[in-house]
């Protein structure tokens, strides 16, 4: 059990972004902030890594997929300068 | 009535008057329809996340609207069938809204648009009139100067140099009011 509790990586900002800045929006027209919860190659950033709580995860998903659906975001490469 | 929000992107290379009457086309179908259009919101050409059609821009319009449910599928298969639309989507934003309610924030918020752009004018007009007396003063300053030391020969060089100085600041004093005014299609554009 010991060696499961080293610690090897250090710890990310454990804070929903959306959580701790009620002014930041998800919305599917901005993928500007969007952006920003995406790998390089598009994919959606699972939250263990982003540390985005459920709620603001899943508003986060359907904002990135109707993004994508519009050509605002790609489903894969990189987002244009938007 | 419930409350939609729909992107479309329309063909970048379309003739000026045929995109106009595209856009005609749908607007027509939603007030025909008992529609009421809150927002027609041109966002402009835009580079698209990948490509539609062959084609790698294309010019956004964002419609926000109310309408019956049986509207949305009527103007979707118009939409598809229309070979100048290249991708759209459709979002419900509210499931059961009063039409004069909307009609009230649409008022609210052109008002608002308004005070916002005439403040922005005043400002840039505030603004140029400060360059104009800063010019002024400096024009005056100028006279005098070379009247104590230098020949009266130069004093008119000078003058004609401070009043090329307004002409030059005033333009760059407006441009904050355009800016404001664009603000939202400008973030979207670039
Ligand atoms: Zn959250």
């Amino acid at each position: 059990m010991a060696f499961r509790r080293k610690r090897r990586f250090f710890h990310r900002r454990k804070v929903c972004r959306f959580c701790a800045d009620k002014t930041l929006e998800i919305n599917y027209k901005d993928p500007r902030t969007l952006k920003y919860f995406t790998t390089e190659r598009g994919k959606i950033v699972p939250r263990r890594i982003s540390g985005t709580c459920a709620k603001h995860q899943r508003a986060l998903t359907t904002a990135i997929k109707r993004a994508r659906a519009i050509a605002l975001m790609p489903f894969v490469g990189n987002t244009p300068d938007a | 009535m419930r409350r939609y929000e729909t992107i479309f992107i329309s063909d970048p290379d379309l003739p000026e008057d045929n995109r106009a009457a595209l856009f005609e086309r749908l607007q027509g179908l939603i007030t025909e329809n008992n529609g009421y259009i809150a927002f027609f919101d041109e966002w402009g050409a835009r580079k698209l996340a990948y490509e539609v059609k062959k084609k790698k821009r294309g010019y956004y319009v964002l419609m926000d609207f109310c309408a019956e449910g049986s509207l949305i599928a009527e103007m979707e298969r118009i939409m598809r069938i229309d070979d100048r639309v290249l991708k759209f989507i459709t979002i419900q934003t509210n499931e059961d809204v009063d039409l004069e309610t909307v009609k009230e924030q649409v008022a609210t918020a052109h008002a608002e648009k308004e005070a916002a752009q005439k403040a922005a004018a005043e400002k840039a007009e505030a603004a140029r009139l400060e360059a104009e007396k800063l010019a002024e003063e400096q024009a005056a300053k100028a006279e005098e100067a070379p009247a104590e030391e230098a020949p009266a020969e130069e004093a008119p060089v000078d003058e004609a140099s401070a009043e090329e100085t307004p002409a030059e600041e005033a333009p760059a004093d407006e441009a904050p009011a355009q800016d404001a005014e664009k603000e939202e299609s400008t973030e979207e554009d670039k």
